[in-house]
């Protein structure tokens, strides 16, 4: 798996308008830039510019339909880094029981 | 970014130990290690099933903080990422932070200063990831055998 992909991912969903834009496109569908900016206390200049971050880390496509564009979240870039917290979780996971059985080696709860 | 929280039942200073000394990372981590244990010091973990890694100290503040980046060897730096170890007393010992996040390396890979944000997001990645990729599933945030902290 590629680390920068996943940095940007998790760059991009850093911000919480980024969140919400993308909790509210994968809870209704793809939708334009105009129908989303309703619902925020920014600009629509603004929404875009964060739907341009999102889509520049792989979580969001534009598609043009005439005069607009509706963004579509992609579901492979948040699989992308569910998958890299899955992987780099488990190891931790079992450094950790194994550092508190190191140091604690009389609980038997481990 | 990943993080794991674990309260371990000794001081910060018998943990940082553990956390630091070669003799004491090999029983616990998975790999050997060898490091110069100051900012800019070079690492290199040598994993009991083959594995090498190369690595840099970043910030090292005895029994309190220290952070390092790691990288499979040979890597051109775009698959390396930054551990970060954070110790503070507890009623029941020393609660431990650990963090793990993607960082290639600055020379080899531009960061995506555009995206950056100094907002902090930790603790929202398992409830959006679980509700985006509901397929996969998102590990829970604390090692087995630690006491749950969050």
């Amino acid at each position: 798996m590629s680390a920068p992909r996943v940095e940007a991912v998790f760059a991009a969903l850093g911000d919480p308008t980024r969140r919400q834009l993308l909790d509210e496109l994968s809870r209704d569908g793809p939708k334009t830039a105009t129908e989303l900016a309703g619902g925020y206390p920014i600009s629509r200049q603004a929404v875009v510019k964060h739907l341009n971050a999102l889509a520049t880390a792989g979580l969001l496509v534009g598609e043009r339909r005439g005069r607009d564009v509706r963004y579509r979240v992609v579901a492979t870039g948040l699989g992308d880094a569910a998958a890299w917290l899955t992987e780099v979780g488990d190891r931790w996971d079992r450094r950790l029981t194994a550092l508190q059985r190191h140091l604690d080696p009389a609980d038997e709860q481990i | 970014m990943l993080v794991r929280q674990v309260v371990i039942p000794v001081s910060p200073s018998e943990l940082w130990n553990a956390l630091t000394e070669p003799e004491e990372v090999a029983a616990w981590f998975g790999s050997r290690v060898e490091w110069d244990l100051r900012p800019g010091g070079q690492a290199r973990f040598l994993s009991d099933d083959g594995a090498v890694r190369g690595g840099v100290v970043d910030d090292v503040v005895p029994q309190r903080h220290l952070s390092f980046r790691w990288w499979p060897e040979g890597d051109d730096g775009s698959a390396a990422s930054q551990v970060s170890y954070d110790l503070e007393p507890d009623d029941d010992g020393t609660l431990l932070t650990v963090t793990e996040e993607p960082r290639p390396h600055e020379a080899t890979v531009e960061p995506q200063a555009s995206l950056r944000t100094t907002g902090s997001w930790t603790g929202w990645d398992t409830r959006l990831l679980r509700c985006w990729a509901a397929h996969m599933s998102v590990a829970a945030p604390v090692a087995a055998g630690g006491r749950a902290v969050r």
